[in-house]
């Protein structure tokens, strides 16, 4: 298959109805690196079925020259050694040929065509995944920047408000009022001085919340009343 | 320049068993030819009779059958009747194309032979043979079949492996045209005596079909890739090997082209030819 039906195979595939070479650089006009890499691939494909051909075609050109030598080998006509070696000069030449084509067209183009492959490669795999805008993240960037300085500054701020600030001043009324509390904490204080009351004894309060925890864990759990068959408690 | 060399053939060897499947398929496309032969020209009278199955007479030849069993009998020393079955027979078929003038008796005019023929002595005592045909052989079935020098012959003469070159000095007289077949990397393969006196007769020893040729074709261009890296494949190279004609060959060549994207049908310049290309 020639270069033009791969093409147009690949138009039809892709559902394009032309893709002209101005359109892009990339590799043959293709509209995309995906486009590029699949003629890249398919060129790729054919260069190097190319190289197979060339190498097996090769391989028949050694082998019939081998035939020819051990024919001429054994000869005993002059003008037929004479028209093997020119035959198996002529293979020869055929397959310097064939040797430098390989050489000096396929395996260099390959490379070329693999290291294109591996960059389109690389470019596809990633903007697979599609990254946020350089200026939206400088942006962010800034705008997070300062509302973690304007936090710093918050908090800050809240701690000097915090030492400088003296304890509230009461007002006239308010003083009063706070004079009024103390007087009345003070004569509390003297009744309790004239009538003390009697202390209760703190072993016996122990020894009686004991007692009482122990009957708790003693008594067993009353088991709810089970609510029998009505009908054979009226037969018993 | 390039130096054309041909280079030894290797010897195809043929056993008893396919000498003996050849020889029954060469009778039976034979048969088939005839069948669909409409009229058959004869040079002697310049007419040509009508060649349809009222008018023709299949006779068989059995000398050479006799002569198998001869040299069997000499040549074997045991199972003597299991060895005849396994043996291709040299058969000799007639069709002879008859006609009734108005005022006459019905006379042949025009005899359409087949005749096989096979290294025997070697086929009895190895087995198997690549023994090619040699033109005394030919030359005496010849003269056994074209017995009446008023009656014009056509002979098909088909070797189960091959035929030597000077065979094709014998292939024409005054009342007979020989047809040498033989088969070459299984395909039919027929060598027609250059000679204006064929005309339809030809027919009756084209062995092959249209589709089959162009297979044969094929398989022979697949066969030689070093003719065709030396640029050698060319339409006239195949005619001298498959004997089939010139436009069968170019159609298997185009198609050859179409299929395989390193062939190249180069018709730039004569003989037509298929070249690699890489391209």
């Amino acid at each position: 298959m020639n270069g033009s039906r791969m093409l147009e195979n690949i138009k039809r595939i892709l559902g394009l109805k032309d893709i002209p070479e101005e359109l892009s650089s990339l590799y043959r006009g293709a509209h995309n690196e995906r486009e590029a890499l699949i003629l890249l691939k398919e060129a790729r494909r054919r260069d190097e079925s190319r190289r197979r051909r060339a190498l097996q075609d090769l391989e028949v050109f050694t082998q019939m020259e081998e035939e020819l030598l051990e024919e001429g080998k054994g000869e005993v006509s002059e003008s037929r050694r004479l028209m093997l070696a020119r035959r198996v000069k002529e293979i020869r030449g055929k397959s310097e040929e064939l040797n430098s084509r390989i050489d000096n067209i396929y395996n260099k183009r390959l490379r070329i065509f693999n290291e294109h492959i591996h960059s389109l490669e690389t470019v596809l795999e990633l903007t697979t995944e599609e990254l946020p805008d350089k200026q939206a993240m400088e942006e962010m960037a800034i705008r997070a920047k300062e509302l973690l300085e304007n936090l710093e500054k918050s908090r800050e701020l809240a701690e000097g408000i915090a030492l400088s600030t003296e304890p509230p001043q009461p007002d006239e009324e308010e003083k009063q009022i706070l004079k009024e509390m103390e007087r009345r904490a003070s004569l509390e204080a003297e009744k309790e001085e004239i009538e003390p009351a009697p202390p209760e004894p703190a072993e016996e309060r122990e020894g009686v919340s004991e007692e009482r925890r122990e009957i708790r864990k003693e008594r067993p759990r009353e088991e709810p009343k089970r609510v029998e068959n009505p009908e054979i408690e009226f037969e018993e | 320049m390039v130096t054309r060399i041909k280079t030894s053939a290797k010897p195809v060897f043929v056993d008893r068993k396919d000498a003996l499947v050849a020889e029954e398929r060469f009778f039976e496309r034979l048969r088939n030819n005839l069948h669909a032969l409409q009229g058959i020209f004869n040079p002697l009278d310049g007419r040509t009779y009508d060649a349809s199955a009222r008018n023709r007479i299949e006779k068989s030849l059995d000398v050479r059958t006799a002569e198998v069993k001869h040299a069997i009998k000499r040549l074997a020393e045991r199972d003597l009747q299991g060895l005849y079955e396994e043996m291709p027979k040299n058969r000799i078929l007639l069709n002879e194309i008859t006609h009734k003038e108005l005022l006459g008796a019905r006379g042949v005019k025009v005899v359409v032979a087949g005749a096989a023929f096979n290294p025997i002595e070697d086929l009895i005592s190895s087995g198997r043979s690549a023994r090619s045909m040699g033109g005394e052989e030919l030359a005496r079935i010849k003269d056994l079949i074209v017995a009446h020098p008023d009656v014009f012959y056509y002979l098909g003469a088909f070797a189960t492996t091959s035929w030597d070159p000077g065979c094709r000095t014998l292939l024409i007289g005054p009342n007979y045209l020989i047809a040498l077949c033989d088969r070459i990397e299984d395909a039919w393969r027929t060598y027609w005596a250059p000679d204006t006196r064929w005309r339809g007769a030809a027919r009756a020893f084209d062995l092959a079909g249209e589709e089959e040729k162009i297979e044969a074709v094929h398989r022979f261009v697949r066969r030689r890739p070093f003719a065709l890296l030396m640029d050698e494949m060319t339409e006239d190279y195949v005619f001298e090997e498959l004997g089939y004609a010139i436009p069968i060959i170019r159609e298997a060549f185009e198609r050859i082209a179409a299929e395989d994207p390193f062939v190249r049908f180069d018709t730039g310049a004569r003989p037509y030819r298929l070249i690699r290309t890489y391209g």
